[in-house]
């Protein structure tokens, strides 16, 4: 047997269908014999009638226009929809730019001069092999020429003008060898 | 856009269709509505509120990540903005001039004074579960999704809004 404490603990429940099967029937008898439970029941139906009662007013379709117009004039780029996109596009593009540079800079390979002329020829003018060989990493190829020429016992600029192209070379890989310079 | 369930009409939108958004907002808009004027108790401010929530909606998808649904998202932004409008601004009820109103019409204006009185006094997450529950018929477990409670909590402050209530009008039983 359910107390009225019960049953008006359930009353919401039962107008609103949430009672099982078999509190619902309990419920139901206890009304039947509890006038008081009864009156107080009868109150919660017509508080429900109320509320229900209780109309809306209901825009019409002008409102509904101009509010669709009002949030389209609102339109903001699709990068400034997404939150992240947009607070970090900002910083992420300038970043992005000084990136590139700096992987480029870093990573291209060392600028070299390449020596299409023979060293044989460079070496019929003084200055302009000494500047040329210069531009060379090996700073020290001027002297260990100089060395080589002031050892002979003839006039080098003299002798390479006689042989030929084959002749020139073969001596002057000779001489380099012999005198330790490394060409 | 596949078809006007939720999940493509939403998918179609973050994809740039404002179309979409259009059929969103067709689906929606009268029950948004409905949530705004039911806890506001008044027609300008449910339209100013309802303005707020599209606009937050159309400017935000992008950051709904469709772990719920559509419109449990959207009630939740209409619940927190009705909440915050409520907070800043002082909901006036005017009380209409006796003189303009018909013998048979004063009863049902006074009476929804009285209702207009009585859900005032409810405490706002009451005052919402019962909007919810009462006048747009979710499960308790659909306003706890939309109101980020339990089903237990929302059931449980329903039923003080009603018990609140049934006090509040009793003159009018």
């Amino acid at each position: 047997m359910k107390t009225c404490k019960w049953i008006r603990d359930a009353m919401i429940d039962r107008i609103e269908g949430e009672l099982s099967s078999t509190d619902s029937e309990v419920f139901d008898i206890h009304l039947e014999t509890c006038s008081a439970c009864q009156q107080e029941f009868a109150r919660y139906e017509k508080i429900y009638t109320r509320l229900q009662a209780d109309d809306m007013p209901v825009p019409g379709a002008s409102f509904w226009d101009a509010l669709l117009l009002r949030i389209r004039q609102q339109h903001v780029p699709f990068y400034a929809k997404s939150s992240w996109i947009g607070r970090l596009l900002p910083v992420a593009v300038p970043v992005l730019a000084v990136g590139v540079v700096l992987f480029i800079f870093l990573t291209r390979p060392p600028s070299t001069i390449q020596m299409i002329v023979p060293v044989s020829e460079l070496l019929e003018d003084e200055d302009i092999a000494a500047i040329t060989l210069n531009a060379m990493v090996h700073d020290d190829l001027v002297e260990d020429f100089t060395i080589i020429e002031e050892s002979l016992p003839f006039d080098i600029d003299e002798a390479l003008n006689e042989m030929t192209s084959g002749e020139r070379e073969l001596f002057l890989k000779l001489m380099t060898e012999s005198n330790g310079v490394g060409i | 856009m596949k078809g006007d369930k939720d999940e493509d009409l939403v998918s179609a939108f973050k994809k740039g269709d404002e179309q979409a958004f259009e059929r969103l907002f067709e689906k929606y808009r009268m029950p948004i509505y409905s949530i705004c004027y039911r806890f506001l108790r008044n027609e300008a401010d449910a339209q100013e509120v309802v303005l707020d929530v599209f606009t937050k909606i159309f400017h935000n998808i992008g950051k709904f990540r469709e772990k719920s649904k559509f419109f449990t998202w959207a009630y939740r932004i209409s619940v927190n903005t009705c909440i915050s409008y409520r907070r800043a601004h002082k909901v006036v009820h005017l009380e209409p001039d006796p003189k303009n109103i018909s013998p048979s019409m004063g009863d049902r204006v006074r009476m929804k004074v009285a209702i207009d009185d009585a859900l005032a006094s409810l405490p706002e997450r009451q005052r919402m579960c019962f909007v919810l529950r009462f006048y747009q018929g979710y499960t308790f477990q659909e306003i706890g999704d939309i109101m980020a409670i339990t089903s237990g909590a929302a059931k449980a402050n329903h039923h003080h809004a009603i018990k609140k209530l049934r006090n509040s009008l009793k003159g009018w039983l």
